[in-house]
């Protein structure tokens, strides 16, 4: 019988704010959704919440050997540019791109979050933490995306392009050092 | 602009070293070989000291002491307690463990948690001649890192001390991440 542990649902609650490529992705995506916010918000937010899920269970029954990292970055200069761009929303093929970037994203974030495996700490904790994870993933992006969506038309739009293109040149620099095996 | 390029730099400065971060917790070990009435190794009683933030993690799982006891022996039992035995290279085979015990310590004004247990040897080993035992701790999620840091942590025991000397060293050529260690119980004829 699983229990609610607020102790781990906490723990997942934070996790994303506390893994900067997660984060990085989700404020650039969320940006995105709220700029685009007149096609179809809700129902963006809603399937990327749903392939959050998916990520949690492709990760818990199939091993994948992907690089997480860099596709977490990748997405995030992606979402970032089209933030920047500030495509008109209207056309089909941008409603497409969106829709497709934010279930990729929400799969990967999914895919990306795993609970800290120790022995003596079993499924409880595994469910809480994944529980609180999509919650905390899920909130985050809605409660910016919907500030991004008020702020859409604010200064025609250069504020969130502004933030886009801080957000593409983190992820831009980050993936430099990434794909050349620096560290700083 | 210039403004704009300086703070990007600084959030990425920020943000890389935490990137490449992938969670990993050290376990302080100590092994103490345990021999029965013929001088022959039985079993391996270990404690292992788990680290500040594991520690901390477990005990605000809201669980009674024994209760996680019972849970992480469960658990290393399918992870066959990150412990292999080697006599001369080949595998010692071992079996269930059934005397544990996890208390809670305090180290250097940190609350910590011990856990001792005793690893039985399936049968056991004259460790007299020339023979070398080696103790090899891996985890298969490469999460838990169990190191002795020195042969203080090794104790042969009163039956073996005069012909067995421990030794531990860092795994040489070792690139990435924490250094880990070769474990071995050197021993000669006796």
């Amino acid at each position: 019988m699983i229990e609610f542990s607020s102790t781990w649902f906490l723990d997942g609650l934070t996790h994303p704010l506390e893994t900067p490529s997660h984060l990085i992705l989700l404020v650039g995506l969320a940006v995105l959704l709220g700029q685009q916010g007149n096609a179809y918000l809700i129902r963006n937010l809603l399937l990327f919440s749903a392939s959050i899920i998916a990520g949690f269970v492709i990760n818990n029954y199939f091993s994948l050997s992907i690089n997480n990292e860099l596709i977490l970055l990748v997405l995030a200069l992606l979402v970032s540019l089209l933030v920047i761009l500030r495509l008109d929303y209207r056309v089909a093929w941008v409603q497409f791109v969106v829709l497709i970037l934010g279930i990729a994203s929400g799969t990967i974030l999914g895919l990306d979050s795993s609970p800290i495996i120790i022995p003596g700490l079993g499924a409880n904790t595994f469910y809480n933490w994944l529980f609180g994870a999509a919650i905390g993933i899920s909130t985050t992006v809605l409660i910016i995306a919907l500030v991004s969506f008020l702020l859409r038309n604010l200064l025609q739009g250069i504020v969130l392009r502004v933030i886009g293109s801080w957000i593409a040149t983190s992820a831009l620099f980050v993936l430099t050092l990434f794909l050349t095996n620096t560290s700083l | 602009m210039k403004k704009t390029t300086f703070l990007c730099l600084l959030l990425s400065l920020l943000i890389t070293p935490s990137v490449y971060a992938h969670f990993h917790y050290e376990i302080n070990a100590t092994a103490t070989l345990q021999a029965n009435e013929k001088k022959q190794l039985k079993a391996i009683a270990m404690s292992w000291v788990y680290n500040e933030e594991v520690s901390g993690i477990m005990l605000r799982a809201d669980q009674t002491l024994n209760d996680l006891s019972d849970g992480i022996m469960s658990d290393l039992l399918k992870l066959d307690y990150f412990t292999r035995l080697e006599f001369n290279g080949k595998t010692v085979a071992t079996t269930d463990v059934t005397s544990y015990k996890l208390e809670k310590i305090t180290q250097n004004n940190k609350n910590l948690l011990k856990l001792s247990f005793v690893l039985p040897l399936k049968s056991p080993l004259y460790l007299q001649g020339k023979n070398t035992l080696s103790i090899i701790h891996t985890d298969a999620g490469a999460s838990a890192s169990v190191f002795y840091r020195n042969t203080n942590h090794l104790i042969v025991g009163s039956s073996f001390t005069s012909f067995c000397k421990p030794s531990v060293s860092a795994v040489k050529d070792f690139s990435h991440g924490e250094v880990p260690e070769t474990v071995n119980i050197n021993c000669r004829a006796n």
